[in-house]
């Protein structure tokens, strides 16, 4: 009987030790390292965010406190030209990839506004933000109401264009990308869907794309 | 259909050489291209280990996808006391449970219908293939606890010595000595019990 044991051992070594292509499982694996980066570069970005604003704002709540009691001397009197609330103008004036505030940070997350080195100043934020959100309300009426395929198609991409790395933006590229398929650009659909099946936008809309590759994958010319 | 069974019982593959210190740093810092090479270095023995302990290919696959998923983390939590296959092998042993509940579930279910069409083969050399009889010894494996399952495996299936499959499992290697033990006799039990004898 210890025979048939080693002899159903063997078996089974036979049986499960044949190589296996195992792609799909490594193309999974390959999407959730790069979700794995992409968290450890935000959580590295907020961590020095709240780093910078903790001494930002530790100092400025001392030249709050502390000056008005104190004589005023020149050299107190340096700090307290910077007090809180002027600070959140140099704030916006920053590349996401430079953040060195929390305030930054939270918007480039929470607005469809980019906060992008070339981004004018706080006068015009107000504006762009303005014709970010009503060129997504346009693109959202002429793709779902509409349903003027190559105006929505504009649309998106003018809003892309004005928010880059806005909170919309990855539902703008997936809209983008079904119009680009409902025109028969399937190419272009194809490459505008890419990211979302493989993970990059995590598992936003990655069902959605992958199913949509599939069936793009036997017409695309 | 009678069972030929001609390979001879194989020796552990070397690929833990291969993952060396170099690799390893270049990982840790989040380059995925060596995170791929340790993938392409060690998926095979790892692939294998888990078809062998949750007995099921898909199940097998997800397994695999679960730790190397988590790869970039285990990096960190290597502390380069064991070649680092062992180290993985004993992450897959550690996540393979949840795993293992949902194939064994999924093998009793099939094995209820398969009763429905068809009876139990009563010997392995005239009714069964080598495939049944792989099948079997997963079903009766099956019926095992956990760590006896385990150290089988381990010890029995992958080939790895005593002092291996207690770094592996985490236990001392008396442990996977008596667990091997009992596990080898509930076996023939089981397997007589399935109609093999």
């Amino acid at each position: 009987m210890n025979d048939l044991v080693d002899l159903a051992v063997r078996v089974l070594r036979d049986e499960t030790g044949v190589e296996a292509d195992g792609a799909m499982t490594r193309q999974r694996i390959e999407a959730e390292w790069l979700q794995h980066r992409a968290r450890g570069r935000a959580i590295r970005k907020m961590i020095i965010a709240a780093a910078v604003t903790l001494v930002v704002g530790g100092g400025a709540l001392a030249a709050t406190t502390l000056v008005p009691h104190a004589r005023p001397t020149s050299s107190n009197l340096l700090p307290a030209r910077t007090p809180r609330p002027e600070v959140r103008p140099a704030r916006t004036a920053v590349a996401p990839s430079e953040t060195v505030t929390s305030a930054a940070f939270t918007e480039a997350a929470s607005s469809p506004i980019p906060t992008h080195p070339s981004t004018p100043p706080s006068g015009n934020l107000g504006r762009s933000a303005d014709a970010a959100t009503s060129a997504y309300a346009a693109a959202h009426h002429a793709h779902f109401l509409d349903r003027d395929w190559s105006r929505a198609l504009a649309l998106w991409t003018r809003y892309l264009r004005l928010a880059p790395r806005g909170q919309l933006a990855p539902e703008a590229h997936f809209n983008r990308a079904i119009c680009l398929f409902r025109l028969d650009r399937r190419k272009e659909a194809t490459a505008e869907l890419q990211p979302f099946a493989i993970g990059l936008w995590g598992s936003y809309r990655q069902r959605e794309a992958r199913q949509l590759l599939d069936t793009l994958a036997g017409t695309v010319r | 259909m009678p069972i030929a069974v001609v390979k001879p019982l194989e020796a552990p593959s070397p690929a833990t050489r291969a993952v060396d210190g170099p690799l390893l740093a270049s990982a840790r810092g989040g380059n995925t291209a060596a995170l791929g090479r340790i993938y392409e270095l060690t998926q095979h023995r790892l692939r294998c280990f888990a078809r062998r302990l949750v007995g099921e290919e898909a199940a097998a696959e997800d397994l695999l996808q679960d730790v190397f998923a988590r790869l970039p983390r285990l990096l960190g939590r290597y502390r380069g006391d064991a070649p680092f296959e062992i180290f993985l092998l004993g992450v897959v042993s550690r996540r393979a449970w949840r795993h293992l509940r949902t194939a064994i579930r999924r093998r009793v279910l099939h094995a209820r219908f398969a009763l429905v069409d068809s009876p139990p083969p009563s010997t392995p050399e005239w009714e069964t293939g080598r495939h049944e009889l792989a099948a079997m010894l997963v079903r009766a494996l099956d019926t095992l606890p956990r760590r006896q399952r385990l150290a089988f495996v381990l010890r029995e299936v992958e080939g790895f010595s005593a002092s291996e499959a207690a770094s592996i499992a985490g236990v001392p290697e008396a442990t996977i000595r008596t667990q091997v033990f009992h596990a080898r006799r509930k076996l023939q039990i089981e397997l007589g019990r399935l109609g093999v004898s």
